[in-house]
C-alpha cells in the first residue's frame, strides 16, 4: 500500500496536486491548517501553514511543495525554486505574516515534495539547512516515502481504513485499465466508507477527504497507464457519494459542514479536472477530423462506437454545465476564462457531432440524457449563433429517427441491456417492433426542443409518425418524486415521476404547455438538496451517472416563449 | 435362381423358364426394376425379345403387370426403371388398343409430375406405328367418340402421319379430338409448302371460328414446330397467323409464346419476336413454367441476333409497377449477358441505371458476382456515357447506392466516368469516390492505384487518392482513445453474438441444401486427407477412395460506414437508389 501511494506522490505532475492532498492529510494527524494553498498565488513562498505538535511541543510548520523529485532547477535558479521560496519564507513571511497568535510558538520550515532529493542536490540542501536552521526555526524534508507513510499513519490509517477497504481500493488502481472491474472495486470502498461515515459528523468528514484522496490515487495511477475512464466514472460516484453524506447535515450550521463544504468543492474541482483532462487531452484534439473519434473508439461494433459517441456528448455536456456553475461562483474575471473554455467546450461538441455521423441518431433511448445534457450546455452557453446548428442536428435526428423506424433498422430501442442491444434489432416482426418502442423518452424531448426552436414541419412529422408506427408507444419524460432525493445520489434509479402520454398528438405547443405546466406544479425538483443549496449541476450528474433522464425542469422555461398565450398554458 | 445374393455383372441373363418362373412369382417388375442385375446391353435385349415372345406365345401376359398394379406399386425410381425397361418391348407386344392404351395411361398417370412419365406415350406411337392398323383402330374409337381413344388419337395420327385427316378431325370436332388432332399436325412433317399452307389454312378457319385459350395454344405449338422443322415455311400469311393467334390469348397462350421464343429461334423473324413479347409482357409471373421458358428463349433471343429487343423487354417487363419477378428468375438469360461482350453489359448498366427503377437496379446488383466477393469491373466507353453532366453524376450515386457491396464494380463505373466527364463534375465524382469508396474500402484504393500510368481517368484518381491519404493520415495519427473502447464483458457478448451469427449463417443453407439430402455426410477430426472405402458396382467390392481435403472460406469487407454509422449509411444508399434524375 506504501508503494501504491509512493508511486502515486511521485507521479504528481502538477505542485496543486500536491496541495489538494496535503491539508486534509494534516488535518486527519491533527494538524490545524490555518492557511491553505491558493492556485496561482503564494504567500512569500508558504503554500500551507499549519499548527501541529512534534515531539509534545506545538509548533508553526510552514510547507513549500514542489513535485516530484528534487533536482538541482527545482532547487535554485528560478524565482519558483525551492531556495528561493525558502529564503522568501524567513525574508518576508516569518517577519511579517505570522499571526499575531501564533508568533511565540516555533517555527518548522517543511520542504514537500512527491519524489525524493536528488543527488546532486543533496549537499546543497544539507548545507542551507545547516546554515539556517536556529533555536527557533527548524527544517523538515518531507519526501514521497514521508508522506506516503504519513498518509497511512493519518487518514488511510488501518483503524479507519480496514483490510479489506484497503484490499478494494488496492484492486481498484490496479485494475484502472479495466474500468468496469476498477469501477467495481470502488463502490464497494465507497458503499463502506459511506456507512462508516454516516455515525458521526467526524467521521463524516474523514469519509469525505478519504474518498478523494483515492479518487486521486487512482487518477493519478490511470493517467500513468494513459486511461482515464475508470476515475472518470469514478469520479461522479464519488461526488454523489460526498453529497449523500453532505447531505443529511445540510442546514446545520456547524465546523462539521463548513469543512464538508470545503471538501465537496475538493472533489467537484476534481471531478472537473478528470473530466477535463480527458476531454481535452483525448476528444477535442480530435473532433474537427472527419470521423476521427468514432474511428479511435477502435471496435468492430457499430454499437459500441454510437455508445461511447452519445456518451462522450453526455461528458462534454456535463462538463460544460459544471465550467457554467464555477462560473457563476468566480470573479469577473475568472468568469470570462470559464466562459471562453465552456464556448470551447460547446463548439468542439458540435464539431464532434459534424464529424462522427453516429451521433445523429442513438441506438437506446436511454442516451436521451446525453442529448439533453449537451443542449443543457447549449442552454448555459447562450451561444445563439449556434442555433442554425444545433436546429439542424435536432432535424436529422428527427428524419433518422422516422427513417430508421419505417426501415425497422437502427432504431432506437427502449432497452438499455447491451446483449439486447448487440442482438437488435432481432427481427422486423411487430412484436418485437413493439416491445422495443414501447417507451420513449427521445421523442418528447426532440420534439419539445424541434418546437421550441420553431421547426413545426419536423415537429408535425414526428406526429405523424406516432400516429402511424408508434401508437403502442407511451410518450414520456422523467422529473424526481417525493422519494428521489433519498435514492437519487447512490440509491440507483428506482424513484420519479415518469411524466406519461405527452400529447405530442395534440401538436408542438400544447406538447411544451403540457411539459411546462407539469414542471412548474411539482416542487419535488425544486425540493431536491442540490437545488435548495445551489449545487444543482449535482443532479445531473446523479440523472447521467445511474442513467436517468434530465427532468424536463431544467431546460423547459428556457424554451417556453416569452409570449406564450393563455390559452396555450390554460389548459394543462 | 440366387440372383438376388450374386454380384451384379458376375452371371449370365435368366432363361424364358426362368422369366416366366419370374413372372408367376410376382417378382418380374422388381426384377426389371434391377435390370436383372444385368449391366450388358445385348444381354438385357436378348431379355426383352424373350419377355416379348412369351407374351406374344401366350406363356405370360406382361400387360397384366400392369393391370395388377405390380409395376405401380415399385417405390420412386424402381418404378422408372422397370417402366423404362418395358417400354422398350412396348412395340413388340401384341394387345387390343384398347388394353394398351388403359395401360399407357395408367403408367403415365403414376409417372406424374416426372419428366420422364411420357415415355409411354412414345412407346404408344411406337407400337401404332409396328402396326398402322393399330392406329386406325384408334382413330376410329375416337371417331365414334371413345374418350380413351381420344385421349390417344394424337399418336396414332402421328404414327401413319395421316395429315389429312389430322386436318379433317381439328375442323370436325370441337373437342380433345380437335386438341389432339392440332398436336399431331404439328408432329407430322408437311412434306411441301403446299401442305403446310393448307394446315394454317385450317387453323385460321378455326380461329375464325372463335377460338379459346387452349385452342390458340395448340395452335400456336403446332405452327412453331411447323416452322422449326421447315424454316422456309415462314411465309406471311404465317406470320400473320402467330400475329392473330397470340392477340388476344391468354396464359397458355403466353406460355406457347415463350417456347416459340427459343423452339423457334432459327426462323423468328424480328417482327415475330415483337409480336411474341408484346405479348409475353402479360405473363403472369405465378406461372413459373413460362417464366422459365420465358428466360431459355430471352437467352436464345441474346444469341440470335435479337438483342436489343430482348434487353428491351427485360427492362419493360421488370420496369412495370406492381411486377414481382426479379431479375435472378432469367438466369440462362443473366449468363449469355455476363459471359457475352462486356460493351453490351456495359450498355444495359447505364441503362438501368440511368433509368433507376429499383427491380433492375437491384437485379444487376445480384448478378453481378465475382469470386473475391467485390464484384466485377465493369468499363464504359465514352459512347455509352455521352451524357449529361448531371447524368454522369446520377450514374456515379447510382452505382454507388445499389454496387455498395461490390466495391470493385461500383469503383470501375466511377472511374470510367472520370475517364470522359468535364473538370467539375469530376470534382464531384472525386468526393464520391473518397466519401463512399475509399473511406469504407482499402481494397478500392489497391484497386485505384493499380491503374495503368497511361489510363484517361489516372490524373484525377490521382488527386482522389491525394484527398483520400490526406484523411486516411490525420486519422491514423490519433491513437486509440482507450476510454472508448468496449469493456472486455461487452467484447464477450459481441463475440458470442457474432458466433451465433456465423453459426446460422453455416447451418441455415446447410440444412435447406438439395446436395447435402442426398450425399452422406463424413466429419473428420485429424487429418487433411482421408482414406474411405466405397463398394465397387462391378465386384461388390470395398475399394479405397484416397481424397485430398482442401480448406474453402469465405471473406469479406465490411464497409467501414457498417461501424461507424450505419444508419446513415442505410439513409445515404437509401437516397441514393431511389432519387430520379431530373431533366
Amino acid at each position: 500500500m506504501k508503494n501504491l501511494i509512493r508511486d502515486y506522490l511521485a507521479s504528481l505532475r502538477e505542485r496543486e496536486e500536491l496541495d489538494a492532498i496535503l491539508p486534509d492529510m494534516l488535518s486527519e494527524l491533527g494538524f490545524t491548517v490555518i492557511s491553505r494553498p491558493q492556485r496561482g498565488t503564494r504567500q512569500n513562498g508558504v503554500d500551507i501553514a499549519a499548527v501541529g505538535n512534534d515531539n509534545d511541543e506545538r509548533k508553526l510548520f510552514l510547507f513549500s511543495v514542489k513535485k516530484g523529485d528534487l533536482n538541482r532547477q527545482e532547487w535554485d535558479g528560478t524565482p519558483q525554486a525551492l531556495r528561493s521560496s525558502l529564503d522568501e519564507i524567513q525574508d518576508a513571511y516569518i517577519r511579517n505574516r505570522i499571526p499575531e497568535e501564533l508568533k511565540s510558538l516555533k517555527i518548522v520550515i517543511c520542504l514537500a515534495f512527491g519524489g525524493d532529493v536528488q543527488e546532486q542536490v543533496r549537499e546543497l540542501l544539507t548545507g542551507y539547512i545547516a546554515k539556517n536552521t536556529t533555536e527557533q526555526i527548524s527544517f523538515e524534508e518531507w519526501n514521497g516515502d514521508t508522506l506516503a507513510g504519513m498518509i497511512l499513519k493519518g487518514i488511510l490509517r488501518e483503524k479507519v481504513l480496514p483490510k479489506n477497504l484497503r484490499s478494494n481500493f488496492r484492486k481498484a488502481v490496479a485494475m484502472v485499465d479495466e474500468p468496469d472491474v476498477s469501477y467495481q472495486h470502488f463502490a464497494r470502498l465507497a458503499h463502506e466508507l459511506h456507512k462508516v461515515g454516516s455515525e458521526s459528523d467526524k467521521a463524516r468528514l474523514r469519509a469525505v477527504r478519504q474518498l478523494n484522496i483515492c479518487l486521486w490515487i487512482l487518477f493519478v495511477w490511470a493517467r500513468d497507464v494513459d486511461n482515464l475512464e475508470a476515475p472518470y466514472r469514478i469520479s461522479e460516484l464519488v461526488l454523489l457519494s460526498v453529497w449523500e453524506l453532505l447531505r443529511p447535515i445540510i442546514g446545520i450550521n456547524s465546523r462539521e459542514l463548513k469543512a464538508l463544504d470545503q471538501a465537496l468543492h475538493q472533489v467537484i474541482h476534481l471531478h472537473l479536472i478528470i473530466a477535463l483532462t480527458f476531454i481535452e487531452l483525448k476528444i477535442l484534439p480530435y473532433s474537427s477530423i472527419r470521423y476521427g473519434v468514432s474511428l479511435a473508439i477502435n471496435s468492430q461494433n457499430s454499437l459500441d462506437v454510437n455508445l461511447a459517441l452519445f456518451d462522450m456528448l453526455g461528458r462534454i455536456g456535463l462538463t460544460g454545465v459544471w465550467l457554467h456553475w464555477l462560473g457563476l461562483q468566480s470573479n469577473q474575471e475568472n468568469q470570462e476564462n470559464i466562459r471562453n473554455r465552456l464556448l470551447r467546450l460547446f463548439h468542439a461538441g458540435q464539431e464532434l457531432i459534424r464529424n462522427n455521423p453516429g451521433l445523429r441518431l442513438p441506438i437506446t433511448d436511454r442516451q436521451g440524457t446525453d442529448i439533453a445534457l449537451f443542449l443543457q450546455l447549449w442552454l448555459v452557453s447562450e451561444d445563439n449563433d449556434s442555433n442554425p446548428r444545433v436546429t439542424s442536428w435536432l432535424k436529422e435526428m428527427a428524419h433518422g429517427l422516422k427513417f430508421s423506424l419505417l426501415r425497422r433498422e437502427h432504431y432506437p430501442s427502449c432497452s438499455s441491456d447491451y446483449r439486447a442491444l448487440a442482438e437488435h434489432p432481432r427481427d422486423r416482426s411487430d412484436e418485437y417492433f413493439q416491445e422495443s418502442t414501447a417507451a420513449s423518452t427521445l421523442i418528447p424531448l426532440i420534439a419539445a426542443w424541434l418546437q421550441a426552436l420553431g421547426q413545426e414541419t419536423e415537429v408535425k412529422m414526428l406526429r405523424e409518425l406516432v400516429r402511424s408506427e408508434l401508437q403502442h408507444c407511451t410518450l414520456q419524460l422523467w422529473t424526481p418524486n417525493a422519494e428521489s432525493e433519498t435514492m437519487m445520489y447512490v440509491g440507483g434509479s428506482n424513484h420519479g415521476l415518469a411524466l406519461c402520454d405527452l400529447p405530442l398528438d395534440d401538436g408542438g405547443p400544447q406538447l411544451l404547455a403540457t411539459i411546462a405546466g407539469a414542471c412548474r406544479t411539482d416542487t419535488a425538483l425544486k425540493n431536491l438538496s442540490p437545488m435548495l443549496t445551489g449545487v444543482w449541476p449535482v443532479i445531473l450528474v446523479a440523472c447521467r451517472h445511474h442513467h436517468l433522464p434530465i427532468p424536463p425542469g431544467f431546460w423547459i422555461e428556457s424554451l417556453i416563449p416569452t409570449t406564450t398565450s393563455p390559452d396555450e398554458m390554460g389548459s394543462v | 435362381m440366387g440372383l438376388q445374393s450374386d454380384p451384379p455383372g458376375t452371371h449370365s441373363e435368366p432363361t424364358c423358364e426362368e422369366l416366366t418362373k419370374l413372372f408367376m412369382n410376382g417378382q418380374l417388375a422388381t426384377e426389371m426394376a434391377h435390370r436383372f442385375n444385368l449391366n450388358n446391353p445385348d444381354a438385357l435385349r436378348k431379355i426383352q425379345v424373350c419377355c416379348a415372345g412369351l407374351h406374344n406365345n401366350g406363356t405370360l401376359d406382361l400387360l397384366q403387370l400392369i393391370e395388377s398394379s405390380a409395376m405401380q406399386r415399385l417405390a420412386g425410381s424402381d418404378f422408372f426403371m422397370a417402366m423404362h425397361f418395358f417400354c422398350d418391348i412396348l412395340p413388340e407386344l401384341e394387345a387390343t388398343p384398347e388394353r394398351m392404351m388403359t395401360c399407357i395411361e395408367a403408367l403415365v398417370t403414376r409417372g406424374g409430375e416426372d419428366l420422364a412419365a411420357n415415355q409411354p406415350n412414345g412407346a404408344f406411337r411406337s407400337w401404332c406405328q409396328k402396326d398402322p392398323n393399330r392406329a386406325r383402330k384408334v382413330i376410329l374409337a375416337a371417331h365414334n367418340g371413345d374418350e380413351l381413344a381420344s385421349r390417344h388419337v394424337a399418336f396414332a395420327l402421328e404414327a401413319i402421319a395421316d395429315i389429312a385427316e389430322a386436318r379433317k378431325m381439328a375442323i370436325t370436332y370441337n373437342d380433345a379430338r380437335r386438341l389432339a388432332a392440332i398436336t399431331a399436325l404439328g408432329r407430322i412433317h408437311d412434306l411441301d409448302p403446299a401442305s403446310c399452307a393448307e394446315t394454317l389454312a385450317a387453323f385460321s378457319t378455326l380461329l375464325a371460328g372463335g377460338a379459346d385459350d387452349k385452342l390458340r395454344a395448340n395452335m400456336l405449338r403446332s405452327i412453331t414446330e411447323i416452322l422449326t422443322r421447315n424454316p422456309v415455311f415462314a411465309s406471311p400469311d404465317a406470320v400473320a397467323l402467330v400475329h392473330r393467334l397470340v392477340e388476344n390469348g391468354g396464359d397458355f397462350t403466353i406460355h406457347e409464346c415463350s417456347h416459340m421464343l427459343w423452339a423457334s429461334r432459327q426462323t423468328l423473324s424480328p417482327d415475330i419476336v415483337t409480336g411474341l413479347l408484346k405479348k409475353l409482357i402479360h405473363l403472369n409471373p405465378a406461372n413459373k413454367g413460362t417464366v422459365n421458358e420465358l428466360d431459355i428463349g430471352l437467352q436464345s433471343l441474346l444469341e440470335h441476333g435479337h438483342e436489343e429487343a430482348a434487353i428491351s423487354f427485360v427492362t419493360e417487363l421488370l420496369a412495370l409497377p406492381d411486377g414481382s419477378l426479379e431479375l435472378q428468375e432469367f438466369d440462362s438469360f443473366i449468363r449469355t449477358l455476363l459471359d457475352g461482350p462486356p460493351e453490351r453489359l456495359g450498355r444495359i448498366v447505364v441503362q438501368w441505371l440511368l433509368l433507376g427503377i429499383p427491380h433492375l437496379c437491384k437485379g444487376l446488383a445480384e448478378i453481378l458476382q465475382s469470386d473475391d466477393m467485390v464484384g466485377p469491373p465493369i468499363h464504359l466507353s465514352a459512347d455509352q456515357l455521352d451524357i449529361s453532366p448531371t447524368a454522369q453524376l446520377f450514374l456515379c450515386r447510382k452505382a454507388i447506392g445499389w454496387f455498395f457491396l461490390k466495391p470493385t464494380t461500383a469503383t470501375s463505373i466511377l472511374v470510367s466516368v472520370l475517364r470522359v466527364c468535364d473538370a467539375e463534375t469530376a470534382k464531384e465524382v472525386q468526393a464520391l469516390l473518397v466519401e463512399h469508396l475509399l473511406l469504407n474500402y482499402h481494397g478500392v484504393r489497391e484497386h485505384l492505384e493499380a491503374l495503368p500510368s497511361d489510363d484517361l481517368a489516372k490524373s484525377r484518381v490521382d488527386q482522389a487518392l491525394e484527398q483520400h491519404n490526406i484523411h486516411f493520415n490525420a486519422v491514423r495519427a490519433i491513437p486509440p482513445i482507450k476510454e472508448l473502447q468496449p469493456s472486455e464483458h461487452y467484447r464477450r457478448i459481441q463475440q458470442l453474438h457474432w458466433s451465433d451469427q456465423m453459426r446460422d449463417a453455416y447451418n441455415q443453407p446447410k440444412n435447406q441444401s438439395v446436395l447435402m439430402s442426398i450425399v452422406k455426410r463424413s466429419v473428420l477430426l485429424y487429418g487433411n486427407s482421408c482414406r474411405t472405402f466405397v463398394k465397387d458396382s462391378m465386384t461388390n467390392m470395398p475399394r479405397p477412395v484416397d481424397i485430398e481435403l482442401h480448406q474453402l472460406g469465405v471473406s469479406f469487407a465490411v464497409p467501414r460506414m457498417e461501424i461507424i454509422d450505419p444508419a446513415g449509411l442505410q439513409w445515404i444508399l437509401f437516397n441514393y437508389k431511389h432519387e430520379k434524375l431530373t431533366s
